[in-house]
């Protein structure tokens, strides 16, 4: 018997290391790339379409040189004037009826793929300027709305929302996403014990404007740490991103985080506050004595950045990845730089926001009420339960991530 | 009897646990209570608190340890545990 369990146990681990399928379909997707030579930003967009043609083999690009060659430049007029649009500037690209006016690495390469994802779907598609620059004969009528209004888990999957209206399922889907794992990330008493004993001390010093401006930038820079933190991620993310065994690392941080999260919670038998070690502690405690004793008040205010810059290095290692699985999930989004921007400050605001309450409540009442630390044992255990899920999700079906296909 | 509590100023759970703290206090009027802070108390140290805050040490009339009781608990708990020892 053993044998055979040896086998299957085997089985299981390559089945589950096996590559994530992409969902590249055999029609020929073709991408007409309007450049400048020496254009830095062309250059870049070239290397992108090389990197994607590696997921869609079926990716044809035609590249037309616009700045020193007459004639390309007015096919790339009179492919703006067909798709009744402007050039702006190269690298002017067209896929279908899409049109790419310029690029900018930080999003436009997720809306790249998506949107070769979405042609991929289709067996055939409208292409006219591929009719006028003679790459093919008579395309099919599908613009680029349409296949995403016909795909039926694309941007016209539609919610009706009491009170918000029609919602789709992106506008839906991540903001919750952001605000879930945002709070539960949040009630990681990590560094929580630092913010209670700042104003423990703020409380007693009875100078309430100095309380204010001291605890509300130790906030605000638990903040700043928070966001650079995730944007150096996003940053590893739109390079390495599109790599399968970047997914699966990160796949990995989320079944190993999501495992130790579930076992912490079932191994805590009492609901306490864990106690920090008593070097670690003393030295903060002295610190955050010395600061808030501090004369000038720029001094004091340095201080605390400090404070909250060291202390929330702490926090990051310690919350056993949220954030990274949060913004892989973000990436694989197709999103502007404005919705990227939107939804991390929505996951900080529900990080912080217990911080948040405590302080205010604090600093009105003069008096720490403590949050029973039950919610975050509950918080390890709906944390771990949903890290899991996305990393077998990350795994198996990475598209149920992408909320607008 | 007497009764030892160890606690912070840092801790939320400690907090919590005040209020229920105190309504033990003014039920039990003769029974010794002794607040102990981990970080300002050195007495707190001999009593080898775990990792986990607050902390309720009850002793008998003998002071000898009869009960600990380790993390958040409810007012009720505290008092069928003090009555089992009254």
């Amino acid at each position: 018997m053993k044998k055979i369990t040896k086998l299957i146990f085997l089985f299981f681990l390559i089945t589950l290391f096996r590559p994530i399928s992409s969902n590249a379909s055999n029609n020929e997707i073709n991408v007409y790339l309007f450049y400048g030579r020496e254009c830095p930003l062309c250059l870049e967009l070239k290397d992108v379409l090389d990197e994607i043609k590696e997921d869609y083999p079926n990716l044809k690009v035609h590249k037309y040189e616009v700045w020193y060659n007459a004639e390309n430049r007015n096919y790339m007029n009179e492919a703006a004037t067909i798709l009744d649009t402007k050039v702006t500037g190269v690298p002017f690209t067209v896929i279908g009826t899409k049109v790419f006016n310029g690029y900018s690495s930080f999003a436009r390469k997720g809306e790249l793929k998506h949107t070769i994802e979405i042609y991929s779907k289709v067996a055939s598609y409208k292409d006219p300027v591929g009719e006028m620059l003679g790459v093919v004969k008579n395309s099919g009528t599908l613009t680029y709305e349409d296949i995403v209004k016909a795909s039926d888990d694309g941007e016209s999957h539609i919610f009706e929302v009491p009170l918000a209206g029609p919602v789709a399922a992106k506008d839906l889907s991540l903001p919750i996403i952001s605000i879930l794992i945002g709070a539960i990330d949040g009630f990681n008493p990590c560094a929580m014990w630092v913010l209670f004993f700042l104003i423990s001390v703020l409380i007693g010093m009875k100078d309430r404007k100095k309380m204010w401006i001291l605890g509300s930038t130790f906030i605000l820079t638990s903040a700043i740490i928070y966001l650079l933190f995730m944007l150096l991620w996003l940053n590893v993310i739109t390079f390495v991103g599109s790599l399968k065994w970047f997914k699966i690392l990160i796949a990995l941080i989320a079944l190993i985080g999501g495992t130790l999260n579930v076992r912490s919670f079932i191994k805590s038998k009492d609901t306490g506050c864990t106690v920090v070690d008593e070097t670690k502690r003393k030295s903060i405690f002295t610190k955050i004595k010395k600061i808030t004793t501090e004369k000038k008040l720029s001094l004091s205010i340095i201080g605390i950045i400090v404070l909250a810059v060291t202390v929330n290095f702490i926090e990051v290692s310690c919350s056993a990845g949220l954030p990274v699985i949060f913004m892989s999930i973000l990436s694989m989004n197709d999103l502007s730089v404005l919705e990227y921007s939107f939804y991390m400050f929505l996951y900080i605001l529900f990080f912080l926001i217990d911080d948040l309450i405590i302080f205010i409540i604090a600093m009105v009442t003069l008096k720490l009420t403590g949050i029973s630390n039950k919610y975050a044992k509950y918080s390890h255990l709906i944390g771990g339960i949903l890290m899991i899920i996305i990393g077998i999700l990350l795994i198996f079906k990475p598209e149920w991530l992408t909320f607008n296909f | 009897m007497k009764i030892i509590k160890i606690s912070t100023v840092w801790c939320p759970s400690c907090l919590v646990m005040n209020p229920r703290y105190k309504e033990i206090k003014d039920r039990y009027p003769n029974i010794e209570f002794v607040s102990l802070d981990l970080d300002l108390d050195e007495e707190a140290k001999e009593y080898n608190v775990g990792s986990i805050l607050p902390v309720f040490i009850l002793f008998n009339d003998e002071e000898i340890e009869v009960e600990r009781l380790i993390g958040e608990h409810k007012t009720k708990e505290l008092i069928s545990i003090i009555e089992k020892h009254l």
